[in-house]
């Protein structure tokens, strides 16, 4: 049974302009201990994709299709299960560190309050806990960030902290959103270098825009305007790439002689059938208006275009 | 030519106990027109308060700022003005870049109006910008939060533009964009200083970008500059260790 399975997910936001539709018909599957990069330019719905899986959008959006964690529906759990589900079973690391944790309490405080709500450990027990996890991510003095306020620390600490937050209840699945963005080389590697030794135990989606990033997950899966274009191993997708887009994206990178993909990605409300690419793409042809599927093409390899 | 000669930044991290912290530490550095110099560092190494100093939006504690041979350290403000137009910055978070209140296009007129450019050369002027940062004119009547990191980098450089500097700061330009959007901004930018001779004080903490775009780099560690050359040099033959393991890290 795999850890979690999305079927046909797709997240509509109403907004001024009529309904958005930020991400349609996503399946995805991640098996225990797997690793999966998702990436695209922004806008191309991976967040939204990362926080209908723990269901936060209930509120502010209409969410079809369904979630099944260890073969429970995500959408059908009652306030309660959904509690304990959040933090413990699964556990985001959300974007923008410093804004995430709460300004006017102690960070130790706050991974303490977790680990008891999630009913890891309670009292002295869990503050040591929380310690512990803090020496883990790499701070030489866990004592005093524990007793420092978010704003005494850098980007890199605070997002080092927050993984230490979120992986403090042994989650089995972590969901990291834009772990590395604007951040220097240093941390980066060190942000890195923890989230692949949290990988032992836990699986792992990274949302990033950040393909050197992205390389260090087993498989990855391109996002564009709302749709999985391509999925499969990591190593065969950076590699050969199939799909257009993805070649594109590999080909923007300084490393990759920098040429950036024509035309822009235009997030607009009124997605027509076809390939919602074939504006950009230089390989465009007739049937490229018509709706494509994600086609395996070979092993664990599935592309979303007529010409795979 | 824009130099730097022994140019320092001190500032008081305390009122009573009269804590001090050394930003930058006697830095120079000569940057001539037309060329990419990078500035590279960790966070925190003060790549960012030597971008201030050097367009003088901060008074440094110490050195001499020569902008075409004019010394404009001590300049006052309003003798400074006419100096600002040949050196702007760019800075590196989009959303906070603009007013909020205003939309691009206001943002954009505000600085035609302080050219002192007629009224009725402000269509062409902004479509002749536009056009060149690759601006869609579509967007140009919306507010910051209603367009992508992206695309006010671009509004952000028509409005660099028009005043024609001829030496620019960027501050981390693209590091909050995603990687096509980055190579589009990143080729402009490289067009620019090769066609206009503008010359340009790149700092980043991505060398990837660094190497692809600079002709000339220098290392900061701690306020100081540990290490300068070209940019194949430095990138093939890093002399010291720090920047082995600045590079080791990519």
């Amino acid at each position: 049974m795999s850890l979690l399975k999305i079927r046909g997910l797709s997240v509509t936001f109403d907004t001024l302009q009529g309904p958005f539709k930020a991400i349609e018909d996503i399946d995805l599957d991640v098996e225990e201990l797997d690793t999966l990069a998702i990436v695209g330019e922004s806008g191309c719905g991976k967040s939204v994709l990362g926080h209908a899986t723990m269901r936060l959008l209930d509120d502010i959006a209409v969410v079809r299709g369904s979630v099944i964690y260890r073969g429970r529906e995500v959408y059908a759990m009652s306030r309660k299960e959904l509690l304990e589900m959040r933090g413990k079973a699964i556990s985001l690391v959300p974007q923008s560190p410093s804004a995430s944790f709460n300004p006017v309490i102690r960070i130790g405080k706050q991974i303490t309050e977790l680990i008891e709500k999630a009913g890891v450990a309670h009292g002295m027990e869990a503050e040591q806990r929380a310690l512990t996890y803090l020496e883990y991510v790499g701070f030489s003095d866990p004592h005093a960030i524990f007793g420092s306020y978010p704003h005494r620390m850098s980007g890199g600490m605070c997002e080092r902290a927050l993984i230490a937050m979120s992986t403090s209840t042994e989650p089995d699945l972590i969901i990291a959103d834009e772990p590395t963005k604007g951040l220097d080389a240093l941390s980066r590697k060190n942000i890195l270098d923890m989230l692949h030794r949290m990988t032992a135990e836990s699986s792992l989606i990274m949302i990033t825009h950040d393909l050197k990033a992205a390389a260090m997950c087993k498989r990855i899966a391109v996002m564009y305007s709302g749709e999985i274009i391509e999925i499969g191993p990591t190593r065969v997708v950076l590699e050969h790439p199939v799909h257009h887009y993805t070649r594109g994206l590999i080909d923007a990178q300084p490393s990759r002689g920098m040429r950036p993909i024509p035309g822009r990605h235009t997030i607009c409300s009124h997605k027509s059938e076809g390939c919602r690419f074939r504006d950009r793409c230089d390989r465009v042809r007739t049937e490229c208006g018509r709706h494509t599927l994600l086609r395996e093409i070979e092993e664990g390899h599935m592309v979303r275009c007529h010409y795979a | 030519m824009l130099e730097l000669t022994d140019v320092s930044k001190i500032f008081q991290t305390s009122f009573l106990r009269r804590d001090r912290k050394v930003a930058v530490d006697c830095v120079s550095f000569r940057l001539k027109e037309g060329e990419i110099l990078g500035l590279v560092g960790e966070s925190g190494c003060g790549k960012s308060t030597l971008g201030r100093l050097a367009v003088k939006l901060m008074q440094p504690s110490g050195g001499h700022i020569f902008l075409d041979e004019k010394d404009v350290t001590d300049l006052p403000e309003r003798q400074f003005r006419e100096y600002r137009q040949r050196i702007q910055i760019v800075f590196q978070h989009p959303e906070s870049a603009l007013n909020p209140h205003f939309t691009l296009m206001d943002s954009i007129l505000e600085a035609f109006y302080r050219l002192g450019t007629p009224k009725s050369d402000y269509q062409t002027m902004l479509e002749r910008l536009a056009n060149e940062v690759n601006l869609p004119l579509d967007i140009v009547d919306r507010y910051p939060n209603q367009v992508s990191g992206g695309e006010i980098q671009r509004a952000v450089l028509t409005r660099v533009f028009a005043f024609k500097p001829r030496y620019l700061v960027l501050d981390e330009p693209t590091s909050m964009l995603d990687v096509s959007v980055q190579a589009h901004i990143l080729q402009l930018l490289k067009k620019k200083a090769r066609e206009d001779r503008m010359g340009m004080l790149f700092i980043s903490h991505d060398l990837e970008v660094v190497r692809a775009m600079c002709d000339r780099v220098m290392v900061m560690k701690e306020g100081r500059i540990i290490e300068e050359g070209t940019a194949d040099k430095i990138f093939t033959d890093p002399s010291t260790p720090y920047l082995h393991k600045l590079i080791a890290n990519v």
